[in-house]
């Protein structure tokens, strides 16, 4: 299945280099017709892979880790914080002194969402007191974020921060590229090298003690690499929600049920609908382009209803 | 549309009311970017007693200067009371709620609609000017604006396309203020001619690929850096930058309808290829 998914990435991220309004810009034959496939639609395809890898990893880890099927960086709201923390950085006017304090601000907040939530909520803690304590940050995010526009200095504040939330990969260029990159890697690179104790894990702390994790450090470990690959992610591409949902539901049949084995699925998996849905942006009959987040939602929301109408009273009502 | 004729019908009866007053109001507060600059070149010496934050602001107000000079109000009901106006002037489309609040405290007001093109700019400078008692200046600087309107529209077909980058990558496109100063000047607006309604967003994709002779932007915005405006420094407007002028038009020039609008009509006809 892996080889599948793969090849779907690849594929998919050749049509991504290859679709926009301009279509074959190479027929322009000169430097702009170039620029178009190399400055606007490469980073754009790059970034895809990324977001979309990050967000979907980040979903399985945090289903896995936290029992929950409903465990995803928006809907605990470590997306939010994330935000939070990038609109921080960028008014305050650290962003402007060195580009990587973006990404950094956004990793950061990302673990404290991770770490406020985990505070309030032990793992295999009941469906209802995670989505209360994810509607919590959201809400203190929120509310943050719009003290902080409304103590920013630019005129644009709002609208900027409003079209950067509702998620977009469009008209980014390569140095937005490297700035996720290495982190998002990293992340991902933490997360597969403790897969093994991830199965433990999710058969609850205590059981995964006596297997022999050190629980507290894997603890660690899990924030600081979700924290690295959603807080990267949000930093340069705003809250795509519903992909780090969608991506391991997708999976978790196909592999068995094995918290361990839908890692790589579902960082293929996001990847794959990230670079989609992006492609749909870009294709769809409107007016002018419709951000990546709002698409997303559209689809991934009845998406979230749906999981919720199948799961029926048994989890839910814990 | 009936709400819009009910306030245009209500606003005519006001200004009506306005002029009919023998003696013309003494204490004038505006609240709206666009109405506070027509009041600065309107009003008479200390009869304008607050304007909109906003004019002071010199990326948004060309009369920043004179502003400076006047208290400012934000657009709240007792900000507005605070300056004890007799006049109060409103956009049409202003806070409802807030028009009717000032009205009930015994203050007249006046509302102008939003104008989108010189000649609503016109009638909103005459019907302005009618109500501070200051008709002549009115008609005065009505007549200025199309003797240089005359002056600086270009005849015959356009034979140049132009794309307005605003913050955002917000374009201008058929019904905008700007639309119409690009018609005037002898430009095809890019965003027009890709069906962009009038405040629309652009991809750089589209922007690029239609290859326009002209990139309009406000290469000043970025000086403050935000997210916004972050795009004058994409390597691919680098890469368009050497095929395209590059018009740099501050955001002061392009917001609203007014005096303003034809000095942005003169850079428009200075760079037309």
């Amino acid at each position: 299945m892996k080889s599948v998914l793969a090849l779907l990435v690849v594929a998919l991220f050749l049509a991504s280099a290859a679709i926009g309004p301009a279509w074959w810009p190479w027929r322009l034959g000169d430097e702009v017709g170039w620029a178009i496939v190399l400055d606007l639609r490469l980073p754009r395809a790059l970034l895809g892979v990324l977001v979309g890898a990050a967000l979907g990893l980040s979903g399985a880890v945090l289903q896995a880790w936290l029992r929950n099927p409903l465990a995803e960086p928006g809907v605990i709201g470590v997306s939010a914080c994330a935000s939070f923390a990038a609109v921080c950085a960028f008014y305050s006017g650290l962003a402007a002194a060195f580009a990587l304090a973006l990404p950094l601000a956004g990793i950061v907040g990302a673990a404290a969402g991770i770490a406020a939530l985990m505070s309030a909520v032990r793992a295999g803690a009941g469906t209802v007191s995670l989505l209360l304590m994810g509607v919590a940050i959201n809400a203190i995010a929120a509310a943050l974020i719009s003290l902080v526009l409304a103590l920013a200095p630019n005129p644009f504040a709002f609208q900027e921060t409003w079209l950067w939330l509702a998620g977009s990969i469009a008209d980014r260029d390569l140095r937005h590229v490297l700035m996720a990159a290495p982190f998002i890697v990293g992340g991902a690179g933490l997360v597969l090298m403790h897969r093994r104790w991830l199965d433990a894990l999710s058969l609850g702390e205590d059981a995964a003690r006596s297997l022999g994790a050190d629980t507290r450090r894997l603890g660690l470990w899990l924030t600081l690499a979700v924290g690295l690959m959603a807080g990267a992610a949000t930093a340069v591409a705003g809250m795509v929600g519903f992909v780090g949902l969608v991506a391991p539901h997708l999976v978790r049949a196909r592999v068995g049920f094995k918290p361990g084995a839908t890692l790589v699925p579902s960082m293929l998996v996001g990847a794959i609908l990230v670079l989609a849905a992006d492609i749909a942006v870009r294709v769809l009959p409107t007016a002018y382009e419709l951000q990546l987040g709002v698409f997303t939602s559209l689809v991934g929301a009845p998406f979230l209803v749906r999981v919720i109408r199948r799961a029926q009273a048994s989890w839910l009502a814990t | 549309m009936t709400i819009r004729l009910a306030a245009t019908i209500l606003g005519l009866l006001l200004a009506a009311a306005g002029t009919a007053r023998a003696e013309p109001p003494r204490r004038v507060v505006t609240v709206n970017l666009c109405l506070d600059q027509l009041a600065l070149r309107l009003a008479a010496p200390g009869q304008l007693a607050a304007v909109s934050y906003l004019a002071r602001d010199p990326r948004t107000s060309v009369l920043a200067d004179r502003a400076r000079e006047i208290p400012t109000v934000r657009g709240t009901v007792e900000s507005i009371l605070d300056v004890r106006p007799d006049l109060v002037i409103f956009d049409a489309m202003a806070k409802a709620n807030v028009k009717r609040l000032v009205r009930a405290s015994g203050v007249a007001i006046l509302e102008l609609p939003w104008a989108r093109s010189l000649e609503e700019a016109q009638t909103s400078i005459a019907r302005m000017a009618d109500a501070l008692g200051r008709s002549e200046l009115g008609r005065d600087l009505v007549a200025e604006m199309r003797e240089r309107e005359r002056q600086l529209v270009r005849p015959g077909p356009p034979t140049a396309t132009a794309a307005v980058l605003h913050a955002s990558l917000l374009t201008a496109g058929k019904g905008s203020l700007t639309d119409e100063l690009l018609g005037l000047t002898g430009y095809r607006n890019l965003a027009t001619e890709l069906g962009i309604p009038a405040y629309g967003r652009f991809s750089l994709e589209a922007v690029l690929a239609a290859q326009p002779d002209l990139v309009i932007l406000d290469g000043e915005a970025n000086a403050d850096p935000a997210r916004a405006t972050s795009f004058v420094d994409h390597p691919a407007i680098r890469t368009l930058a050497r095929h395209a002028r590059i018009l740099s038009l501050p955001m002061r020039y392009s917001i609203c309808a007014g005096p303003e609008s034809l000095d942005a009509m003169q850079m428009l006809r200075k760079v037309h290829p």
